[in-house]
């Protein structure tokens, strides 16, 4: 009700021309927000986050990897603060990754053939679930904390690049896509540290990357990296 | 997928977690505070500062009290015994604070001295330093950050902080010793002590230049002017804080400071940091809460004026004041902007979260400052502090025998706005003028005419022709408006530029009976009673 006041105020001035009088500061007290529930320490909030990770295993013979910064993701995270050190929540992001597959002699993932560099790219959009405990007493800030969670995550996208190089010396750049043999739901487990706003993530995918019947080496299932809280 | 991963997977992330309980939970820092302070000799004219005595004598205070009183040394040795590290302790606050893990203070909480334990933590440093830039007109907002405070009218009373001490809080005063602005007052051995409490040793000229120049508005001089109002006090130098590349910083340096600003006399310390939102919610910026607002407090209780500034939360979600500035006998001092008299955009706003007045006056919220090698404009609450402090000392020592609370109450009195009062601009901008020859009364500046358009009563608020300047800027012609609800407590405010004669109007239906709005336009202030 109070909060509506510097409304009315401002409807209370119309008769002033914009040019003649100008409402320069118009403020209610502070005091009508005191009681929070949104904030970083309160029962609700919600926030943007990016990360950025690699893969942190390089794989079984077979689909073996070349190291990189090979995951991006950006999302929006929701909190419910259960009581000072417990919260849960969930997040929704759109992920991206990218497996350098090494061309290697023992290599049968998703051929065996050997190019000059082979990449398979999934875009996925996940939806993850996570329990927080915090540490440490703290203000209205996230603090310091643990997330112990799960996910699943849905391939809407994917290609795979191959590069070669011809018999008459030419280079063949391919980009496939709408490929059988990748699973298009995936699920996993996902664990993270944080500091304030700063965030070390790790996520276990614990599905199979192929289906079955295709017999490729799998992917490695563990991404980690770094996360920055966006607001 | 192995299971064998998935379990390395867990147990890896599990034992990271348990890491990081051991580091944030086990080796922690706590404040121990004790139930007394028993067989405690103290002699206060071997401990105190003359100046601390002749404080105290000034203001009719007890040559010590109970807070003065060491902490018991026995009690001291019995807990080292038991904690890792006793890092520094308090006779203010009577506690210790210690580096224990749990099965230490489990230990500490079985002994009968002691009172309570509580997780220090860690809390943010609200540096004010908000932006650097070089003004395009430098000397015109060094004159003007001064000026308007009445620079020229002290200066004609020979007002210029002679005899006052002013401690400053911050965060390092790197470059200040070989910077020609503060090269009178060294060359006058006018620097009595400096501490820093962060590395415990006497240098404070390194770990930051926010001191150098918030030093530089209470006393310095810069391109052959004053800077700041008190050029001719002296002063006591303490690094309480980390800095910017670390933004935690700890509350018991600033108490450590504060007793040690006490000890060797202090009159007023100048505090331009603030405690949000890593330690706190702005509920409990209730004036009792933070032990440094805590601390702040009993300080004013020994006869010093302590002035904080109010903080650059005002643009942010924090945005209200933050911890000092919450204490009830703390000065606060929010900015304005340089050009004129409302409020510049990040600072701060009142009240405290027990609806107190906050903040107390208003001091130029963009200053041109001394830097390590050169001088700058910056903005913040942190420059508008020490410009008010400078102002308090040449106040104060126009009546030294005033005591600090009285010294405070004149300060507010002294605002342009006064006795307007908004949780924006508190009391207004600081006037040497005012302070020395008090409000005079002043003519109507504006008429408030009650009109009746159809069944409804209107109130037309009219600048007085002889009032109104058509050659002003409109920011430079500023409506304060003040609405308060039934209960007396201030609503909602607002300022507003005029710059054609045209009347404010509002309609009586909105309000209830009982409300009523105050109206303040150059130093004449009237109200409507709905």
């Amino acid at each position: 009700m109070k909060l509506l006041l510097p409304a009315i105020c401002l409807a209370l001035l119309v008769k002033m021309p914009a040019i003649g009088q100008e409402i320069i500061i118009n403020e209610s007290n502070i005091n009508d927000t005191l009681v929070k529930k949104v904030g970083p320490n309160y029962k609700h909030f919600t926030h943007p986050f990016m990360s950025f990770g690699a893969n942190a295993m390089l794989g079984e013979s077979g689909a073996e990897l070349k190291p990189g910064l090979d995951y991006f993701d950006f999302g929006v995270r929701y909190k419910y603060r259960i009581a000072e050190p417990l919260a849960v929540g969930f997040d929704l992001a759109y992920s991206s990754t990218t497996f350098r597959l090494k061309q290697t002699g023992s290599k049968n993932t998703p051929d065996t053939a050997l190019y000059d560099a082979q990449r398979m790219h999934f875009h996925s959009a996940r939806l993850g679930v996570y329990f927080r405990i915090n540490y440490g007493k703290r203000g209205n800030s996230l603090g310091k904390y643990v997330d112990l969670g799960a996910y699943g995550e849905y391939l809407f996208a994917h290609t795979l690049f191959t590069k070669i190089t011809l018999a008459d010396g030419s280079v063949a750049r391919i980009n496939r896509s709408k490929l059988k043999y990748y699973q298009p739901i995936n699920y996993g487990l996902q664990a993270r540290i944080g500091f304030n706003k700063l965030v070390l993530f790790a996520n276990y995918r614990l599905s199979n990357a192929f289906f079955a019947p295709y017999n490729f080496t799998e992917l490695p299932p563990l991404i980690a990296g770094v996360q920055f809280v966006l607001k | 997928m192995g299971k064998v991963k998935v379990f390395c997977f867990v147990v890896c992330i599990l034992s990271l977690s348990k890491l990081f309980a051991q580091e944030t939970s086990e080796i922690s820092k706590y404040w121990v505070f004790l139930k007394d302070k028993p067989e405690t000799q103290f002699d206060p004219h071997s401990y105190f500062d003359e100046k601390a005595i002749q404080r105290r004598l000034n203001q009719n205070l007890a040559s010590f009290d109970w807070y003065d009183l060491p902490v018991n040394p026995s009690y001291r040795r019995i807990v080292q015994e038991r904690v890792t590290q006793i890092k520094t302790e308090s006779r203010w606050l009577n506690a210790f604070v210690v580096y224990a893990n749990e099965s230490q203070i489990e230990s500490l909480l079985t002994l009968n001295f002691v009172k309570q334990i509580e997780n220090a933590g860690r809390s943010e440093l609200l540096l004010s330093e908000e932006s650097l830039a070089v003004d395009s007109n430098n000397l015109e907002l060094l004159q003007r950050q001064t000026e308007r405070m009445g620079i020229e009218y002290f200066d004609s009373l020979g007002l210029h902080g002679e005899g006052m001490r002013i401690a400053i809080f911050d965060v390092g005063f790197n470059g200040a010793k070989s910077h020609p602005a503060f090269e009178h007052i060294y060359k006058s051995n006018r620097v009595k002590l400096t501490y820093d409490f962060v590395k415990n040793r006497e240098d404070v000229y390194s770990g930051g230049s926010h001191g150098t120049a918030v030093w530089s508005c209470i006393g310095g001089k810069l391109q052959n002017r004053w800077s700041g109002l008190a050029h001719e006090s002296e002063y006591l130098l303490a690094r309480t804080e980390i800095g910017k590349r670390e933004p935690f910083s700890e509350e018991e340096n600033w108490i450590a400071a504060a007793e040690w600003a006490d000890k060797n006399g202090a009159d007023i310390i100048n505090s331009s940091l603030g405690y949000t939102n890593n330690r706190y919610f702005t509920s409990e910026m209730d004036g009792k809460t933070s032990y440094v607002t805590r601390g702040a407090n009993i300080a004013a209780k020994k006869g010093i004026l302590v002035v904080n500034a109010a903080g650059n939360e005002g643009s942010g979600d924090w945005k209200i004041i933050g911890a000092p500035a919450d204490a009830d006998s703390v000065l606060t001092v929010g900015g304005v902007v340089p050009c004129c008299d409302y409020k510049i955009s990040f600072s701060s706003f009142g009240p405290t979260a027990d609806g107190r007045k906050k903040p107390n006056v208003m001091a130029q919220g963009r200053a041109w400052c001394a830097k390590p090698t050169g001088e700058g404009a910056l903005d913040g609450t942190s420059f508008a502090s020490p410009l008010a402090a400078g102002f308090a000392a040449c106040a104060w020592q126009s009546n030294k025998e005033l005591s600090n609370m009285q010294i405070f109450a004149k300060l507010e009195q002294c605002g342009h706005l006064y006795p307007y009062f908004d949780f924006a601009h508190g009391y207004g901008v600081l006037n040497a003028k005012r302070f020395i020859e008090g409000n005079t009364t002043t003519p109507p500046t504006f008429a408030v005419n009650e009109l009746e358009e159809g069944s409804e009563k209107i109130y037309e608020i009219k600048i007085n022709d002889a009032y109104f300047d058509t050659n002003s800027k409109p920011e430079q012609q500023l409506i304060y408006v003040s609405f308060f609800n039934l209960e007396n407590k201030l609503d909602s405010y607002q300022v507003i530029e005029v710059s054609e004669q045209i009347p404010v109007s509002i309609k009586d239906s909105e309000y209830k009976k009982g409300q009523k709005a105050v109206i303040y336009f150059k130093d004449y202030m009237n109200k409507i009673d709905f």
